[in-house]
């Protein structure tokens, strides 16, 4: 059985040389009221699973704190991005780049051939 | 078909706006081979070269001016049994007519610190995989740049491809 999962794809972002974010506790040890708060940047991993809209095939970085829902076209059972499905709102037919890059290739072939004979 | 790696040893970006020609061995650029070669790129990698802090603002977006001329670069099968494709797909970091990157078609923004930093983006297999067609801008050619912003130091990195 199909999930939506198995559509993502995996984005990680390593920087070694920094050192990781202070936590909450050692930000408060070091605070003073009213004066601003210098710790170090630790921030060393960013992993995230990323999508890929079907319609546009731009690719999509999950945000985790999101609340909106992402959007679904299922016409062509994909994830589409908040661009393609503003279009599909203005009514903008589903028209994967897929079925366009297939379309263009045959018509880009039979072009060829005409030339050929 | 069969999986290739797309890739370029030690080479620092250039920072460069969009719709605005590249630098030679500034960019790393890939081009279908052939006016109807589709291409499906599975896997972008960077890694930092850089002896000091360098943070890179790169992008892999389509190329809204395709390069010509170009001086072909590193392309391999990942399988040893491969067969020789009919015609290759070009990864070039240099060309005679510069390729400028779509001011509207970027793909991935991967910022990052060159400085030991390292960035990988896998697509789910046969499902998210960025596709590529022919040899003609806009989807006939993607390119792997800085944008006009942030130093960015040396880097090596590849795309595992896979064309039809």
């Amino acid at each position: 059985m199909r999930s939506k999962r198995q559509a993502e794809g995996y984005l990680i972002i390593e920087n070694p040389m920094r050192a990781p974010l202070p936590t909450i506790e050692e930000i408060m040890s070091v605070s003073q009221p009213g004066r601003p708060v210098t710790v170090p940047d630790r921030v060393r991993t960013y992993e995230s699973a990323t999508v890929t809209c079907e319609h546009c095939h731009a690719i999509v970085v999950l945000n985790p704190d999101r609340s909106r829902p992402r959007e679904w076209c299922f016409t062509c059972d994909s994830y589409i991005c908040d661009v393609c499905a503003l279009r599909r709102k203005q009514g903008v037919t589903c028209m994967p780049l897929r079925v366009r890059n297939d379309i263009a290739v045959t018509k880009e072939l039979r072009r060829l051939a005409r030339l050929k004979e | 078909m069969a999986r290739w790696s797309a890739n370029e040893a030690n080479w620092t970006p250039t920072a460069v706006a969009d719709t605005t020609n590249f630098t030679d061995t500034g960019y790393m650029a890939l081009q279908g081979g052939t006016s109807t070669q589709r291409i499906n790129i599975i896997e972008v990698f960077m890694g930092g070269l850089a002896g000091a802090s360098s943070p890179c603002a790169m992008c892999v977006a389509r190329d809204s001016t395709v390069g010509a001329t170009l001086s072909v670069g590193r392309l391999a099968a990942l399988d040893a049994d491969t067969a020789a494709l009919g015609t290759n797909p070009v990864v070039f970091n240099t060309a005679t007519t510069k390729p400028q990157r779509s001011a509207t078609l970027s793909l991935l923004q991967l910022a990052f610190n060159s400085f030991g930093g390292t960035v990988r983006w896998t697509a789910a297999p046969g499902l998210s995989e960025v596709e590529m067609r022919g040899n003609a801008a806009s989807v006939g050619e993607t390119s792997l740049s800085s944008l006009n912003t942030g130093t960015p130091g040396a880097m090596t990195s590849h795309f595992i491809i896979e064309p039809f």
